[in-house]
């Protein structure tokens, strides 16, 4: 057991998400930092000097003559010849090299602290394999030098803050649906389900914005970034504005569709939303419109088709499973899967517990969806659903937050000397 | 993955003695400071009305409870239910802390049944009965 004087101790907590990375101090109620897990990276050309072109966000990876541009001034900032990287994929991190630069520019940068002289709780997804987490530990004592460390499951402390033992938790983020079977604070692993499914909300939503729709052109998604001027138009008009034509030959296709990924989400988050109670014409009609405006100043009003969106969480028709056969699952498809794999009585015990969160769940109307849905075959269905939109986004780090603010929680800490000691294997054996 | 908070002594021997017949039902919290796990009160009151009034809307508790009932066969059976209450008005610290701790007093007591009761209507007569005659088969 180490002890880092009582209660005085103020614990790091990083939350690693396919979108952003949420970093804070414990027992804080949000991040300090939440900054895009992409980045971006030039590459030299020749062997001139390396460029450190906004040298605070420019980190360099070793043996590689390529710049790293990180954090809010990362990806947003066009630069010639820039590429844009994902390092995280599914909520599982694929490459591990650009890692320790955008963690340290949430601790240092941002956060201006020193993670060496902190605990740090790391949060981790039901799914993640044991390199992965260990890999974790590796990077955050080695290259940080933390003093100890500990990582938690996202769906265990989502559960948790819900106040639940035993829960169904549902997931929802930006590129990962999951659910997530606890039991008495254990992931039950046999019933856990996840798919790509907002990846198809994405991918459909840029398709009804891109294509010419009744009643509108298809919508050019060009970023602002490349826009010199723009004159403000009536809804529905062709946009008038000025491409910064400078810039288009230094755009790369990664830092484009980055740019597109991202004008998309904010129109789904904006525009999109759920019938509650079940996909009806006549309902998605009767819905106000909702307007939205791109960047070239083009605007307008969106109908039913915002609701088209949104349906495609809960039900896909006949003609999209016909054209692509790998759909990933529906909600109510990963739900019944989980339930599937677990025992006839821990089954009603989940269904009385089921815990909603994850940026994608805010979506107006998807509660009330989820809950016409199941109550639809079950009788005794109850969903806890944070109406605080920060719990519901960051429920996994504030989980974190409270627990590793814990004096008590010291003693579950993996001290630097245990890490010495034991290495790898004392992850495991701590972290259940 | 647990809080770390500790159980303390007095919390297994109000059970024992609730085991003993001596109460109907023992009610547990966590200190003010969020170390240790007390005793708040214990009781000989067989009301289960008045029990389920030591719940405030606002906090966390948990309980044990002498539940009485007949069986299908007539005859009377005891079950002891432990009950984990934390309701949604209470403060997210005192639920995901309350959550962590829950498996440690669970094992120091050695319970069996757990209802966990997020609302009043997890913790009606009718559904822990239900509960408890499913346990005891």
């Amino acid at each position: 057991m180490v002890n880092y004087g009582g209660d005085e101790v103020s614990a790091l907590v990083l939350d690693i998400g396919t979108s952003t990375i949420r970093a804070g101090y414990a027992g804080d109620d949000t991040p300090k930092a939440v900054i895009p897990t992409c980045y971006g990276y030039t590459e030299e050309q020749g062997d001139g000097d390396v460029s450190m072109e906004g040298s605070e966000e420019g980190a360099q990876l070793p043996k590689k003559k390529t710049t790293l541009y990180v954090g809010q001034n990362g990806p947003s900032v066009w630069r010639a010849g820039m590429h844009v990287a994902h390092p995280v994929q599914n909520s599982l991190i694929t490459d591990f090299a650009p890692i320790p630069a955008i963690v340290s520019h949430a601790f240092k940068e941002v956060m201006r602290t020193d993670p060496s002289e902190h605990p740090v709780l790391v949060t981790e997804p039901a799914w993640n394999t044991t390199e992965n987490r260990e890999r974790m530990a590796e990077i955050m004592f080695e290259e940080f030098d933390v003093p100890a460390f500990y990582i938690a499951n996202t769906g265990v402390l989502n559960a948790f803050a819900a106040g639940k033992g035993s829960a169904l938790v549902i997931d929802v983020g930006q590129s990962t649906a999951s659910v997530t079977p606890i039991v008495d604070g254990f992931v039950l692993r046999k019933g856990l389900s996840h798919s790509g499914l907002p990846q198809l909300i994405y991918a459909h939503a840029k398709h009804t914005l891109t294509t010419p729709q009744p009643g509108r052109p298809g919508i050019q998604l060009i970023p602002h970034q490349l826009i010199a001027n723009r004159q403000t138009v009536d809804a529905t008009f062709p946009p008038k504005f000025t491409l910064r034509e400078d810039r288009v030959p230094g755009v790369t296709d990664s830092w484009r569709s980055w740019y597109e990924a991202r004008e998309v989400d904010e129109w789904v988050q904006s525009v999109a939303g759920v019938l509650d109670q079940g996909w009806n014409d006549q309902a998605a009609a009767q819905r106000g419109p909702r307007h939205y405006e791109f960047p070239t100043g083009y605007n307008t009003y969106f109908g039913a088709e915002r609701f088209n969106v949104g349906e495609l969480y809960f039900s896909h028709t006949p003609q999209l499973v016909a054209s692509n056969p790998n759909l990933p699952k529906t909600i109510p498809a990963l739900i019944s899967s989980a339930l599937t794999a677990c025992d006839p009585d821990i089954r009603q015990v989940l269904l009385g517990n089921i815990v909603l969160t994850g940026g994608g769940s805010m979506l107006s109307g998807f509660a009330d969806r989820l809950s016409a849905e199941l109550q639809r075959n079950v009788s005794h269905v109850k969903i806890h659903a944070p109406g605080n939109p920060s719990e519901r986004r960051y429920g996994g780090w504030l989980g974190g937050s409270i627990l590793a603010s814990l004096g008590t929680f010291h003693q579950l800490w993996i001290s630097k000397e245990e890490w010495k000691e034991h290495g790898k294997a004392i992850i495991g054996q701590r972290c259940k | 993955m647990s809080s770390g908070v500790s159980v303390s002594d007095d919390c297994i021997t109000s059970y024992q003695e609730l085991m003993k017949r001596k109460h109907k039902y023992v009610v547990y919290g966590l200190n003010p400071t969020f170390t240790e796990i007390v005793v708040l009160k214990t009781s000989q009151d067989a009301d289960y009305e008045l029990f389920i009034k030591e719940f405030p809307n606002d906090q966390c508790r948990w309980a044990v409870y002498d539940l009485e009932y007949e069986a299908d066969d007539g005859g009377k059976r005891n079950k002891v239910v432990f009950v984990y209450w934390s309701p949604g008005q209470s403060s997210i610290k005192q639920r995901m802390v309350y959550s962590a701790s829950n498996n440690a007093l669970k094992a120091r007591l050695g319970v069996a049944l757990e209802i966990q009761g997020n609302d009043e209507e997890d913790l009606e007569f009718v559904n822990v009965l239900e509960k408890a005659k499913r346990n005891s088969r």
